[in-house]
């Protein structure tokens, strides 16, 4: 006897599409829990209004109660008050003064409940939304919005992961999706590897090498084409495309943009991790009220300078087991 | 020159082999010829071969991870010698670089670049190293991979593959699964598979049983601990589906295999070594250790079909099931009954590695052209006779097998039934066995105490018996001593402990007689025990053969299926290519018809346009018409402007003389007959009568001005109709030709989506070819390729191959005899091999961390990222290997004066072919006016080639 699960029957695959608000000719796709980003029309809408997330990941070093949810006048709640914010009945930690003043734009979970006391196997469940098994990885929540969200054309890579320290390289945080969704590291929000040209070769040479490649592989191509030629011959466009945009990840650029208000995401985010937030030291095991400091000024910061482009923006600020994420505005 | 002498070797040896061999060739053809005959009948387009240099590379790449050097591929591109190839596939085995490189295709498959945490990564390439070069048989490597447990460092690095997966049971369930059956049988693990019918629940939790008692252990041997592989006594799962609730239990299996036959051992058999501290624990029976043996033994077919399976899609880019860990009745091989006779060949051929992949490496399944074939029509006639028959005979199959997948899950059905029948029993066995363990437990207690009251007794005996002689001395003593009393008081105490001791030895004798019967009564609970556990055995017995049986069935119903289910898929496959390529002529004729519609269209909006273009002179001169007429018109409204003017004037001049000659008359007849008076008065009575005349003509003139006027306006008035007649037919010739050009758009259109049809169809078709083997597949390089592809082509290899042949005529020159001793040769060779890798092996891993896909995936998978070719371009390493160094290519051009023999170089020596003929000019257009900077000129074709898709690809 076989069962018929509930995940597979049609009634549940329609509830599903018909509550993410595509229209879909029932049957076809298999539905595991993300394919239903594979429908064309979904991954083409959010990918057309260029959604964005961003995390702020800040494992371990900060409590709840000094935060996002203050315990004042319990035995365990700690030396700090709490606050109200622009959001009546919510309060939160008095050292979180300005992010108290942007509580409207913000969606605080507090139910986040897990039985993991391992750090690692914490953060693995708030990036991946599992929980960490031997036998099957996951990948984490920003290959997945590589996947969904990247127009296929785009010459930055769909997911960044900005370290302190650190000399680039890619991620290993993608599984099943592929490393094409790994994430690139930027050591210290330095531009990728590699992005500059040699000093051994000149830029009319490098020109002259690129359309001889070209033509070879034209040629190739013509004998045969497959998705695997294409995606090999289209990254040395990328790759060429990424070098011209190479100054997104120009830190003197960007706060010239930031203050003439041109400022991308991407910029925001990467000035604000290099010379706000999170440049000198790691987050981890500071004091409270450091650690609060930062945070406050990331959020008024990031929502200040983000007026236009944080429209279609998700920013999750996980601080495990209490996360809490901005939308949109 | 070492290897052509190898070649000739081989060549006599080969030839020696086949003469003594040839009866029995004849009685049976070889496996590469069964294999293309058995494709035969798969394919519908006839098979073509691909070129010489197509096939030197791809079998160079494919059997020794790099491509051959210009030279070598000058001189078998002209060799004249028909059997070449056979020759080339023989030379490459016997070279160093083909252990190398299966090692690393192993290595990939087996560890898919998990960490090395317990063993180091130079320790377990070698071992697969030398596993390769001994040529050990499969079965054999993996029967080492699984039994290995890391104790003895002359079998350790073996121990790698369960050591480096934390010897996890569900991690090492799925590998095991994957990597030796075939299977991927991880949804299978909470409840059955809920897209494949076959993968159950129960088959992950047997092959689980397996391998679930398996644990790593730290050993403490002095100041180092190492972990090893221990094993624990086995025992039934217990699991059930989270959906549906229901108990099961199993022993362990294998895929494709009923339970292994477990001896019934009691607890305290159950070890050879008991688990203590610090101590390896070693079961009486291995679980791991039967794997390891039923796996290989030539006997299950899930195991040697997917070695098969795996070796072929190593050499094809594809498996005949793919993907290669996805064996179930829904996903067919696509030629059954060869994967069949593949894996049947390869247990004959004892499991032989090198001699199977030479196999795959001779038939003309491998040797197709990366060229597809083309769409012909009398393809089409053939391909639209067979649609009827196929859909027929598919008809009758899907009936079958829709017959067998019901027999199939009753046949599960009745398996689960037996068990269930057997569940109750099952656990009065664990809890007979549960009262042999305590019973066996209390004897031991008992025994224990038993020990301890008889050692009592003894104890309290001994000082008993201590005492009486040493009252019988003391009272010898006094014998002596009659007067002395203390000597008699002491006798007396003396006397009364040992009186006092020797009477607590009965009740102690009596606590030893009262043990030994606790004894007794354990040894009966014990020998009843066991009785009831003999009883429950043999109980179960019979209930376990049931489920044996009813698991057989279960088998042999899934075989049947599989079996059912690929003719279908296989015939469905084949009606499915039958009717696109019966499509063809179809589309072709439909977009034969766009285009004649098209045209026609085309006709029409061009006879439109000049019939448009033909009135324009027409419009034109009626407009200018029209201007004329107004113009015209304008004029004589003038010219009546004037007249009328004139006229009035005239008219007041009448006005006025007469006045003038009112008054004259007036006066003259104040003055009558005044001379002058009346002279006045005549004169202008003449003047107006003059004036009257003139007022007369002044009023012709206005009349005919007026008459000229409405003439010109009614030349206007016609002008301007004839204008609008022709604005409507100029109107409605541009409508003519705004219709003509949609419905040329139009009709471009239906003929572009027929061609977009006709180009989709051929997109399927391409892919059908590729993977029915009618064409080849393309395969990326791995990073180990790649690394090794370019060190070849850039010379770097060939650079440190020289200073290794330099290094060691210095260190070890050969003596006269060594030098023609084809065995010595032979290892030279491989030394050679072993010291340049040594050297350059450093950067294998720069590749992988670029082009390596992540630890634990599949490494078969294709990606292109860009940092992959910001590597390539900006990258220090590949931009100073493309530079001009020792006798590398990039050298031997910018010395070559002769442009067109330096394309050739670049070509042979990069792609291991010629140039076109336009890639020949274009490379000497290139060069030709660059002779300033020829060296640069030269690097930007070699790092060029060196970064086309040709090269990154094995085709």
């Amino acid at each position: 006897m076989r069962a018929t699960y509930a995940c597979r029957s049609a009634e549940h695959r329609l509830a599903r599409r018909q509550f993410l608000g595509t229209v879909s000719v029932a049957g076809g796709l298999a539905a595991s829990g993300l394919d239903v980003f594979s429908t064309t029309s979904v991954a083409q809408q959010l990918q057309s209004q260029q959604k964005r997330i961003v995390v702020f990941n800040m494992h371990g070093g900060l409590s709840q109660l000094e935060s996002w949810d203050p315990k004042p006048g319990t035995d365990t709640g700690g030396p700090f008050r709490a606050i109200p914010t622009s959001v009546p009945g919510i309060h939160v930690s008095e050292l979180l003064p300005q992010t108290a003043k942007q509580m409207h734009h913000l969606c605080l979970v507090r139910g986040v409940n897990t039985a993991e006391d391992d750090h690692g196997k914490g953060i693995y469940m708030m990036l991946t939304g599992r929980r960490q098994t031997p036998a099957a990885d996951y990948p984490q929540i920003g290959a997945v919005a590589a996947k969904t969200l990247t127009p296929e054309e785009s010459a930055l890579p769909g997911h960044i992961l900005i370290t302190p320290g650190g000399s680039g390289g890619r991620g290993n945080d993608s599984a099943y999706l592929g490393p094409k969704y790994s994430s690139i590291y930027l050591g210290n929000g330095n531009p990728p590897q590699n992005t500059t040209l040699p000093d051994s070769i000149t830029a009319a040479s490098d020109t002259a090498r690129h359309e001889v490649r070209r033509r070879i592989n034209d040629r190739f191509l013509n004998r045969r084409r497959t998705a695997v030629t294409e995606a090999f011959t289209y990254s040395y466009e990328q790759a060429l495309q990424l070098m011209r945009q190479r100054d997104v990840f120009d830190v003197a650029k960007n706060l010239k943009r930031i203050m003439i208000g041109t400022a991308s995401m991407t910029s925001v985010v990467i000035v604000c991790w290099r010379d706000v937030c999170w440049n000198k030291e790691s987050p981890s095991f500071s004091s409270p009220i450091r650690t609060t400091t930062r945070i406050t000024r990331t959020s008024t910061f990031i929502l200040n300078n983000l007026a236009s482009s944080i429209s279609h923006s998700l920013v999750l600020l996980k601080i495990w087991p209490r996360e809490a994420c901005w939308k949109a505005r | 020159m070492i290897m052509r002498v190898d070649m000739r070797c081989r060549i006599v040896l080969l030839l020696g082999i086949l003469t003594q061999l040839s009866p029995l060739a004849a009685q049976e053809a070889s496996l590469h010829d069964r294999i293309d005959q058995q494709l035969a009948l798969v394919q519908l387009v006839p098979s073509a071969v691909c070129s010489d240099a197509e096939f030197l590379r791809r079998v160079s790449l494919d059997l020794t991870g790099m491509p051959p050097t210009a030279d070598a591929a000058r001189a078998f591109l002209d060799d004249p010698n028909p059997d070449k190839r056979t020759v080339l596939v023989d030379a490459l085995f016997a070279s160093p670089q083909y252990a190398r490189h299966q090692a690393s295709m192993l290595d990939l498959m087996l560890m898919e670049r998990r960490a090395n945490t317990h063993v180091p990564a130079d320790a377990w390439q070698a071992w697969l190293l030398a596993s390769v070069r001994a040529n050990k048989p499969w079965n054999v490597l993996v029967r080492e991979l699984l039994t290995a447990d890391g104790v003895d460092a002359a079998t350790r690095p073996a121990a790698r593959f369960l050591l480096d997966r934390g010897v996890e049971p569900h991690l090492l369930t799925r590998d095991i699964g994957r990597i030796f059956f075939g299977r991927d049988l991880q949804c299978a693990q909470c409840h059955d598979h809920p897209l494949v019918d076959d993968y159950l629940q129960a088959d992950y939790h047997g092959l689980l049983a397996c391998i679930s008692p398996s644990r790593p252990q730290a050993i403490k041997e002095g100041e180092t601990t190492q972990t090893v592989v221990a094993e624990k006594a086995g025992s039934e799962l217990a699991f059930e589906s989270v959906f549906l609730k229901n108990p099961h239990r199993t022993g362990p299996r294998l895929p494709a295999a009923v339970a292994f036959d477990e001896p019934v051992l009691l607890p305290g058999e159950d070890y050879k070594v008991a688990p203590a501290d610090n101590v390896k624990e070693v079961p009486t029976f291995s679980r791991r250790q039967r794997l390891a043996e039923l796996a290989t033994d030539g006997g299950n077919q899930a195991f040697n079909e997917n070695i098969v399976n795996r070796l072929w899609a190593q050499m094809f880019g594809r498996g005949l099931v793919h993907p290669v860990d996805w064996h179930h009745a829904d996903n067919p091989a696509i030629d059954p009954e060869l994967l069949k006779i593949l894996a049947n060949a390869f247990v004959q051929m004892n499991f032989d590695m090198k001699a199977f992949l030479r196999e795959l490496a001779l038939s003309k399944a491998y040797q197709r052209p990366f060229d597809l074939p083309q769409e012909e029509a009398s393809l089409s006639t053939a391909a639209s006779a067979t649609v009827g028959p196929l859909e027929k005979e598919l008809v009758d199959l899907r009936a079958i097998a829709s017959q067998s997948s019901d027999a199939f899950s009753s046949a599960t059905d009745a398996w689960y039934a037996a068990e269930a029948v057997a569940l109750p029993v099952a656990a009065e066995v664990d809890a007979a066995k549960a009262a042999v363990a305590e019973a066996a437990k209390k004897l031991n207690e008992a025994n224990a105490a038993l020990q301890v009251a008889q050692t009592n007794v003894q104890t309290k005996q001994q000082l008993a018996a201590t005492l009486a002689t040493a009252v019988d001395a003391a009272q010898k003593a006094a014998a002596l001593l009659p007067e002395d009393a203390s000597v008699a008081d002491a006798v007396a105490k003396l006397l009364a402990k040992s009186q006092a001791v020797a009477a607590e030895v009965p009740p102690l004798v009596k606590a030893a007689e009262d043990a030994t019967a606790v004894v007794t009564a354990s040894t009966t609970t014990l020998a009843t025990a066991k009785e009831t556990f003999n009883t429950t055995i043999a109980k179960h017995a019979p209930l376990k053969q049931a489920i044996i049986a009813a698991e057989q069935a279960m088998l042999v119903a899934r075989q049947q299926m599989t079996a059912d289910k690929g003719a279908v898929a296989a015939i469905d496959r084949r009606l499915e290519t039958a009717k696109l390529v019966s499509n063809i002529p179809t589309f072709d004729q439909q977009i034969l018809e766009a285009d004649g519609v098209a045209q026609q269209a085309e006709q029409q909006s061009v006879a439109s346009q000049a019939s448009l273009d033909e009135y324009a002179p027409v419009f034109a001169a009626a407009q200018s018409n029209v201007a004329a007429a107004k113009q015209a018109l304008q004029q004589a409204e003038a010219k009546r402007m004037t007249a009328v003017a004139e006229h009035e004037k005239q008219k007041m001049q009448v006005v006025l003389i007469s006045e003038t000659s009112a008054a004259a008359k007036r006066s003259l007849d104040a003055i009558p007959g005044d001379a002058v008076l009346t002279e006045v008065l005549a004169k202008l009575q003449q003047r107006s009568a003059d004036a009257e005349t003139i007022v007369g003509q002044g009023q012709a003139a206005v009349d005919t001005a007026s008459q000229a006027m409405t003439a010109a306006s009614d030349a206007v008035v016609q002008a301007e109709n004839a204008l609008a007649e022709a604005a409507t037919q100029l109107q409605q010739r541009q409508q003519a030709v705004e219709k003509a050009k949609a419905d040329l758009a139009t009709a471009q259109a239906v003929a572009n989506q027929k061609r977009q049809q006709r180009s989709d169809l051929t997109t399927q078709l391409n892919a059908r070819w590729v993977n029915d083997f009618t064409a080849s597949s393309i395969k990326p390089l791995t990073p180990e390729q790649m690394c090794w592809s370019v060190f070849r082509v850039t010379g770097v290899y060939q650079n440190y191959w020289n200073a290794e042949v330099a290094e060691l005529e210095k260190t070890a020159p050969p003596t006269d005899a060594q030098k023609s001793d084809p065995a010595f040769q032979a290892t030279r060779q491989t030394d050679l091999e072993q010291r340049v890798y040594d050297k350059l092996k450093g950067n294998v891993g720069l590749f992988v961390s670029f082009y390596g896909a992540a630890a634990g995936q599949p490494q078969s998978d294709f990606f292109a990222t860009a940092d992959q070719a910001l590597f390539a371009a900006n990258g220090g390493p590949i931009n100073s290997w493309v530079g001009p160094s020792g006798d590398n290519v990039t050298q031997r051009m910018i010395q070559q004066t002769d442009l067109g023999l330096a394309a050739d170089d670049l070509y042979l020596g990069v792609l291991s072919r010629l140039p076109s003929a336009e890639e020949r000019r274009e490379v000497i257009d290139h060069l030709t006016p660059r002779t300033e900077d020829k060296a640069v000129a030269v690097k930007e074709l070699v790092w060029a080639v060196l970064n086309s898709s040709e090269f990154r690809f094995n085709h």
